[in-house]
C-alpha cells in the first residue's frame, strides 16, 4: 500500500462536479415523487396506536379472571375510569397489573410486563421480564394452571377497540419461551374456561 | 464472514480435503454403515425442505453428506434450531466454547447438541457420530442433510433432476377400539398442514385411504419407497397399509385394508402431528371422541403390556416444597411403589428415573416414546398458594382420558382426600408421549395437613395401590 502524497491531490475536473451535482439534484427530486414505501411484514409488530386525540375520559370495564383460594379463576369485572384510549396494549398492561395487585402470589416476585405486541391472526405476544419464567416458583399443576390461565382468559376478554385477541402467546425478554412449569406454553394458549369457578 | 472462514480453514484442517473433493468410495461405505445407502451426492443440485427450495445451493462434504442451511425451514420438519442450553452440554466443556454449541430441538426427543465444526451430535451428554459437522457460514448455521434427517423423523431422497428433498414422514399407525367404535390414529413427524391430508374410499374392495400430500414414508422405512403393512387389524380393519403414493412432491398413502364398508369420521386432534379417524359402520351416527367415552368394552389384561411409570422432577429439580418435605421425594418412592404393584400384575414397567437425577420433559417423553409403551403414568404433587387440598388427574391426547378418570376414581378411594377431578391441560410430558398418558396430582404438598399424611410410607403405598388398581381397571374395560 503506498501511502497518498498531499502533494498529488488534484481537484476534480469541473464538469465531473457537475455532472454529480445535477445526478444529485435529480435524484433528490426523483425520491420526493415516489410513494412512501409499504410496510413489508407486519407480523410480530406492535399494533400502531391512531393518534391521540384530545382526552376523551370513559370508563372500561374489564373482565379480569383471579385466581381464588381454592385454585380456580373467578370473574371479577373492573371499571377502569378515567382512560383516553382502548386500545390493546394499553388495557393488557393495566389488566396484568391488577392480576398482580390482586393475585400477588400467583406470580413471580418482580414479573413486569415489558411490552405487548398483536399479530393479524389473533395473537397477543406477552413479552416479560426475566424474573416470569423462574422455574424456582412454577411448581404444581394448580399454581401454574391458575397463573398462566388467569392472564390467558383476562387477555382474551379484553375490549380493546383495535384489537381482538384470540390467544396468547409468552415471551421472556422477547424470546419465545417452550415450557412454564412443566405446562407447554411453545405454541400460543387459548382461553380455557374449565379453570372458572362455577357457581 | 470472518468466523466462516476461520471455521473453513479449521475444518480444512479436520478433515481430509482432497478425499473430501471426490466421490470417494471409502467415505459412501462409512455413510452407509451408520445411515443406510446414502446416494451419489454429486447430483444434487438443490435442496428442497416441506416443500420449500433453500435459496442457497447445497455444498457437498465427499460423499459423505451434504451441507445446506436449513435451520429457518426446521418448523416445517416439526423441529427448531436454539442456543444450547447449558445443561444440555457433554460434560468438560469450558465456558468459553459453549457458543460454538447449538441444539435442535424436536418435540417428544431429547435435545440433539450439536457443535459448529465437529461431526457429532450429543444427547444426554453420549455422542453420536455424524456423516459430517454443521458449518457456520455468514452467519448460518449449514447442516448436514444425511445426519440430520433421520434425528428429525424426515426423510432426504433425491429426485431424479437433482434435488433433494428433505420431507416429514408418517412414523406410525395405531388401530384401537374406543367404547364400540374403531379408531385409527397416525402420527406424523411434523404438524399436519391444514387441508394437506385427503381421504378416498373404495366399496370393491372396501378400504379408506387417506393421503398424506407433503408426506414420505416414516415406519422405519429407511428411505424405502415400497408398499408395506404398518398394522395389524381389529375387527373390521384386516390390515393397515402404507406406501409412498406419489414421489416428487411426495404423498404417502395409508390404506385401511376393511372387510366391509364402513364409514369414517376425522377428529380434529389439538396434537396437529396427530391424525385420527374414527370407523363406524354407514348409516350409524358418526361418533365423536368426546361422546365415546365410559362404557367399558374391553377385557384385556395388564399382563406383558409395558407402562412407563414417571417419578416427577429430580436431581436439582425438586418440584415443589412443603413444609418439611420435597415433591421430588414423594414422587419418587410413589413411583416405585407404583411400580411394584404393576410388576406384580403382570406388567413390564419402565422408570424414568429410579433415583435423585434430573431427567428433562423431552427425555422422559423420548424414553416413553422410544420404549413404545402402552401406558405412561407421571406422578407429582401438587402446590398452591391458598388452602386447596386433593387429587387431580390430568389428560391431554383424547385417546388419554378414559385411562385418567380410571385413575383418578381409584386415586380418589384409595386417598380419602377432595376429588378435584379429571382435567384436560397440556403439560408437556403428557402432550407429547403417544400412548395413552396421564398425569396424577396425589395431594397438595402445600397444605400441611396432606404433607402430613403423604410423610406416611403407608399412606404413599395407599396412593400408589390407587393408582395402578385405576391403571388395571382401563387396561380390564377399555383394551
Amino acid at each position: 500500500m503506498t501511502q497518498d502524497n498531499p502533494t498529488n491531490f488534484r481537484p476534480l475536473p469541473v464538469v465531473l462536479m457537475v455532472l454529480i451535482l445535477a445526478a444529485v439534484a435529480l435524484g433528490g427530486w426523483w425520491l420526493k415523487s415516489q410513494p412512501p414505501s409499504p410496510v413489508l411484514n407486519t407480523a410480530g409488530m406492535t399494533t400502531p396506536s391512531p393518534e391521540v386525540k384530545a382526552p376523551d375520559n370513559k370508563n372500561i370495564t374489564l373482565t379480569l379472571f383471579i385466581p381464588n383460594d381454592n385454585a380456580m379463576l373467578e370473574k371479577h369485572a373492573v371499571t377502569d375510569t378515567n382512560r383516553t384510549s382502548a386500545h390493546f396494549a394499553d388495557l393488557a398492561q393495566n389488566a396484568f397489573a391488577l392480576l398482580l395487585q390482586k393475585a400477588p402470589a400467583n406470580f413471580p416476585k418482580g414479573t413486569k410486563l415489558i411490552n405487548v405486541k398483536t399479530n393479524p391472526d389473533g395473537t397477543a405476544i406477552l413479552n416479560f421480564n426475566s424474573k416470569f419464567n423462574d422455574s424456582s416458583f412454577w411448581h404444581g399443576s394448580a399454581l401454574t394452571l391458575m397463573g398462566t390461565y388467569s392472564i390467558v382468559n383476562t387477555m382474551t376478554a379484553l375490549p380493546a377497540d383495535d384489537f381482538k385477541a384470540q390467544q396468547v402467546q409468552f415471551q421472556v425478554e422477547g424470546k419465545p419461551i417452550a415450557v412454564l412449569g412443566g405446562l407447554d406454553v411453545h405454541d400460543p394458549l387459548k382461553p380455557d374456561m374449565q379453570w372458572v369457578q362455577k357457581n | 464472514m470472518l468466523m466462516g472462514l476461520l471455521l473453513c480453514a479449521f475444518l480444512a484442517s479436520s478433515y481430509n480435503l482432497s478425499a473430501l473433493a471426490d466421490n470417494d468410495p471409502q467415505g459412501n461405505s462409512a455413510a452407509s454403515s451408520v445411515y443406510g445407502q446414502t446416494p451419489d451426492l454429486g447430483t444434487i443440485k438443490s435442496v428442497s425442505v416441506a416443500g420449500q427450495e433453500v435459496r442457497a445451493l447445497p455444498m457437498r462434504v465427499g460423499n459423505l453428506d451434504i451441507l445446506s442451511p436449513f435451520t429457518s425451514s426446521l418448523s416445517a420438519l416439526g423441529a427448531s434450531a436454539s442456543q444450547v442450553n447449558p445443561s444440555n452440554l457433554p460434560k468438560g466443556i469450558p465456558h468459553s466454547q459453549q457458543n460454538e454449541f447449538f441444539q435442535l430441538n424436536i418435540p417428544g426427543q431429547r435435545p440433539v447438541v450439536m457443535q459448529i465444526g465437529k461431526a457429532v451430535a450429543y444427547v444426554d451428554g453420549k455422542s453420536k457420530p455424524l456423516l459430517a459437522a454443521p458449518l457456520l457460514m455468514k452467519g448460518q448455521i449449514w447442516l448436514p442433510v444425511f445426519s440430520i434427517a433421520p434425528l428429525l423423523g424426515a426423510s432426504a431422497r433425491v429426485a431424479p433432476d437433482g434435488t433433494l428433498y428433505i420431507n416429514p414422514t408418517v412414523q406410525s399407525v395405531r388401530v384401537f377400539k374406543v367404547k364400540e367404535t374403531l379408531t385409527v390414529t397416525i402420527s406424523t413427524s411434523a404438524p399436519i398442514p391444514d387441508g394437506k391430508v385427503l381421504m378416498g374410499t373404495t366399496d370393491n374392495p372396501p378400504k379408506i385411504y387417506f393421503d398424506f400430500q407433503g408426506f414420505s414414508m416414516g415406519f422405519d422405512a429407511n428411505g424405502s419407497t415400497d408398499q408395506q403393512t404398518v398394522s395389524d387389524g381389529k375387527d373390521e380393519i384386516d390390515q393397515v397399509r402404507a406406501g409412498l403414493f406419489q414421489t416428487f412432491p411426495d404423498t404417502t398413502r395409508v390404506v385401511l385394508d376393511l372387510n366391509k364398508p364402513m364409514q369414517a369420521s376425522v377428529q380434529p386432534m389439538p396434537d396437529k402431528t396427530l391424525f385420527a379417524v374414527l370407523l363406524v359402520s354407514p348409516g350409524t351416527a358418526a361418533a365423536t371422541v368426546t361422546n365415546v367415552d365410559d362404557a367399558p368394552t374391553g377385557n384385556g389384561s395388564i399382563k406383558g403390556l409395558t407402562i412407563v411409570v414417571d417419578a416427577g422432577h429430580g436431581g436439582h429439580d425438586s418440584g415443589a416444597p412443603g413444609q418439611k418435605s420435597l415433591e421430588k421425594t414423594h414422587a419418587l418412592d410413589i413411583a416405585k411403589r407404583l411400580k411394584k404393584y404393576l410388576q406384580n400384575m403382570g406388567a413390564k414397567v419402565l422408570m424414568t428415573r429410579d433415583d435423585d437425577t434430573f431427567i428433562s420433559l423431552e427425555g422422559r417423553v423420548s424414553y416413553a416414546n422410544s420404549h413404545k409403551a402402552d401406558i405412561f403414568i407421571s406422578c407429582h404433587l401438587n402446590s398452591y398458594t391458598g388452602s386447596s387440598a386433593g387429587t387431580e388427574t390430568y389428560y391431554y391426547t383424547p385417546q388419554s382420558k378414559n385411562l385418567a378418570y380410571e385413575v383418578q376414581k381409584s386415586l380418589d378411594a384409595a386417598s380419602g382426600l377432595p376429588n378435584r377431578g379429571v382435567k384436560s391441560a397440556r403439560f408437556y410430558v403428557i402432550r407429547h408421549t403417544t400412548m395413552p398418558s396421564v398425569l396424577t396430582e396425589s395431594c397438595f404438598i402445600s397444605n400441611p395437613q396432606e404433607e402430613a399424611l403423604v410423610m406416611q410410607p403407608s399412606y404413599r403405598d395407599k396412593l400408589a395401590r390407587g393408582m395402578a388398581q385405576g391403571i388395571a381397571n382401563y387396561v380390564k374395560k377399555y383394551r
